[in-house]
C-alpha cells in the first residue's frame, strides 16, 4: 500500500437488517487530502462515516486506519446546541482533550493552555469562559472544531459542518478548514451537501449513492455532468439550492 | 418565647435524640448522591428514570414486608437489576426511552398494589415508604445511606469527565473513546442507589423530585457544567436541611415537606430571572 494512504476502505458494506445502506465501496485517503463526501440524502455519507469511526458495524470489507492515526470528528447538527445546556467552551473543547486519556481525566495547567491556543487559532480566545449556549451558529461552530482539534488529530472528520450556517459564515469556515490542511497539513473528510462553497477547498469529491459514482478532482466532477441528477452542465451553476 | 426559640428547641432535639440525628444524615446522603446522578440524568434528558426506579422501589419495598424481610434490602437489587433492565430495553428493543420507564413503572406499581392488598397487614408500614418518615429511619436505614452514598460519589468523582462527555454528546464521547456503553449501566446502578437511599427519609413517591429539582434549580444560575452540579449538591444539601428542620418544627410528612421548599425556592428563581429578563428588554 501507498505509504501516504493514512484510511483505506476496501469492498465496504454496512447493512441494517436487508437494506444496503452502502455497497462495495473502495477507496483510499492520503495524507493531505480534503475530500468532499457528496450524495442526495440517504446516499450513505454518514452511514459511511460512522463505519469509519467505529460507530456502525461493517457487514463485508474492511476499513483500515493507519496506525495510531488521531481522528477528529466534527458531528453532524451539532451547531444547534441546546440553548440551556450548562456547559463552558473551555469544558466543551475539553472533551475533545481528555475523553481520549486515560485516568486521571483532569485538565492540568499544560491543557488549558492547548485549549486556549486552539481557540486562538480559530481566533475565538475570548469565548474561553462563555456558556456555549449563548454563542451565535458560526461561533458554537468553531468552538466544536476546537473540540475536534485540540488533540492534534492527523485527520479531520467534518459531517454537514456548515448546514446550519449562512454563506458568509460557510465561506469562512471552509477557509479556516484550508488553512488547518495548508499550514497544518491535516487530512480533511468533508460530508457536504454544499459543493458550491467547498468547490475552492477541496482536492477530490467523492459522489456516493450506495455505490461510489465519482472519485476524481473537483474540476473533473464539474466536467461529468452525466455522474449527477443534480449537475448538468456545471455544478457551480446548477447545485446551488439543491435540498439533497 | 421568640420567634427563634422554637427552632432552637429542634436544633437541640436533634443532637438529643438518635433518631432525628440518624434522619439528618440520611437526608443529607440523599441530598448528595440525588444531585450528583441528578446533574447527568436531568442534562442527558433522561431524568425520567428516577421516577420510574421510584415505582420500581414501591413494589420492591411491597415484596420484602409480603416476605417478611427487611424491605430496603430486598429492594435494593430489585431497583439496581430493574435500572439496568430499562436502560437495555432502550438499546435492545428500540423502545423510547419514555416508553420503556412508563411500562415499567406501571407494571411495578401494580404489582406493589396487589402484594399490598392480598396482605392487609402491612399498610401502615407501607405508607411510610411511600411518603418518607423521620421517625421510621433504623441504624441499618443509616449503614446503608452512607455506605451508598459513598459509591455513588467515588465513582462519580472517578468517572467525572467521563460523565460529563456522555451527557454532552454520547456520539462524541463514543468515538473518543469513553465506554459509553459501560458507563450508561454504571449510571444506571447509580440511579438505582440513589433511589433507594432516599426511600425513608422522602419516600417512594417523592424521592425523583430530589433528583431533579436540584439541576433545575442549579441551571438557572447559567454556570458551567462543574459549576451547576457545585449549585446542584450544595442547593441540595442546604433544602434538604430546610425541609427536614421545618417538618420537625411542624410536625409535616418530611418527603412532602422538602419537595415543597424544593419547588418554592425553584418557583421564586425562575420568577426572579424571568423578571429580571423582561426589565433588561
Amino acid at each position: 500500500m501507498d505509504r501516504d494512504v493514512v484510511v483505506n476502505i476496501e469492498n465496504v458494506t454496512v447493512r441494517y437488517h436487508h437494506f444496503e445502506a452502502v455497497k462495495n465501496i473502495s477507496f483510499d485517503v492520503k495524507k493531505g487530502d480534503v475530500i468532499a463526501l457528496i450524495g442526495a440524502n440517504g446516499s450513505g455519507k454518514t452511514t459511511l462515516i460512522k463505519a469509519l469511526l467505529g460507530l456502525l458495524r461493517v457487514s463485508q470489507g474492511t476499513i483500515w486506519k493507519a496506525d495510531g492515526l488521531q481522528i477528529g470528528y466534527l458531528p453532524q447538527n451539532t451547531s444547534l446546541q441546546d440553548r440551556f445546556f450548562p456547559a463552558t467552551v473551555e469544558e466543551v473543547v475539553s472533551i475533545g482533550l481528555l475523553a481520549k486519556r486515560k485516568f486521571p481525566k483532569f485538565l492540568n495547567r499544560d491543557d488549558r493552555k492547548k485549549i486556549l491556543q486552539t481557540l486562538d487559532m480559530l481566533r475565538i480566545p475570548h469565548l474561553l469562559k462563555k456558556r456555549i449556549g449563548e454563542l451565535s451558529g458560526g461561533q458554537q461552530q468553531r468552538v466544536l472544531l476546537a473540540r475536534a482539534l485540540v488533540s492534534a488529530p492527523e485527520i479531520l472528520i467534518l459531517d454537514e459542518p456548515t448546514s446550519a450556517l449562512d454563506h458568509s459564515m460557510r465561506k469562512h469556515f471552509f477557509e479556516i478548514v484550508k488553512k488547518l490542511n495548508e499550514k497544518l497539513n491535516i487530512t480533511v473528510i468533508l460530508v457536504t451537501h454544499d459543493i458550491v462553497s467547498a468547490g475552492d477547498y477541496i482536492n477530490r469529491v467523492v459522489y456516493l449513492d450506495q455505490v461510489i459514482k465519482f472519485n476524481d478532482t473537483f474540476d473533473a466532477f464539474c466536467e461529468h455532468p452525466e455522474l449527477s441528477p443534480f449537475v448538468h452542465t456545471h455544478p457551480l451553476k446548477h447545485t446551488e439550492g439543491v435540498k439533497s | 418565647m421568640s420567634f427563634i426559640d422554637p427552632w432552637l428547641d429542634v436544633i437541640d432535639a436533634i443532637f438529643r435524640y438518635q433518631f432525628l440525628l440518624r434522619a439528618i444524615i440520611v437526608g443529607l446522603m440523599v441530598a448528595i448522591s440525588s444531585s450528583l446522578i441528578g446533574s447527568f440524568l436531568v442534562l442527558k434528558k433522561f431524568s425520567m428514570i428516577g421516577h420510574g426506579l421510584s415505582h420500581v422501589a414501591f413494589a420492591g419495598i411491597a415484596i420484602g414486608l409480603w416476605l417478611d424481610q427487611t424491605p430496603l434490602l430486598v429492594t435494593v437489587p430489585i431497583v439496581v437489576l430493574v435500572s439496568v433492565f430499562i436502560l437495555k430495553l432502550n438499546q435492545s428493543v428500540k423502545l423510547h426511552g419514555d416508553s420503556a420507564i412508563g411500562l415499567t413503572a406501571a407494571f411495578a406499581m401494580a404489582l406493589g398494589t396487589i402484594l399490598a392488598s392480598t396482605s392487609g397487614g402491612f399498610n401502615v408500614d407501607l405508607y411510610s415508604y411511600l411518603f418518607g418518615s423521620i421517625l421510621a429511619v433504623s441504624q441499618l436505614d443509616l449503614y446503608i445511606s452512607i455506605g451508598f452514598s459513598a459509591i455513588v460519589v467515588i465513582t462519580v468523582v472517578l468517572f467525572y469527565h467521563d460523565f460529563y462527555a456522555m451527557t454532552y454528546e454520547e456520539e462524541f464521547a463514543k468515538v473518543s473513546g469513553v465506554k459509553t456503553a459501560r458507563l450508561n449501566t454504571i449510571l444506571a446502578i447509580l440511579t438505582g442507589l440513589a433511589v433507594v437511599i432516599g426511600i425513608r427519609v422522602i419516600g417512594t413517591i417523592l424521592i425523583s423530585a430530589l433528583i431533579i429539582f436540584p439541576t433545575v434549580i442549579a441551571t438557572q444560575f447559567n454556570r458551567g457544567f462543574k459549576g451547576t452540579m457545585i449549585i446542584a449538591l450544595v442547593s441540595s444539601m442546604v433544602l434538604v436541611l430546610v425541609g427536614l428542620i421545618t417538618s420537625i418544627r411542624y410536625d409535616l410528612p418530611s418527603g412532602s415537606n422538602i419537595v415543597v421548599v424544593n419547588g418554592i425556592v425553584f418557583f421564586a428563581i425562575y420568577l426572579y430571572n424571568t423578571i429580571r429578563k423582561l426589565s433588561q428588554n
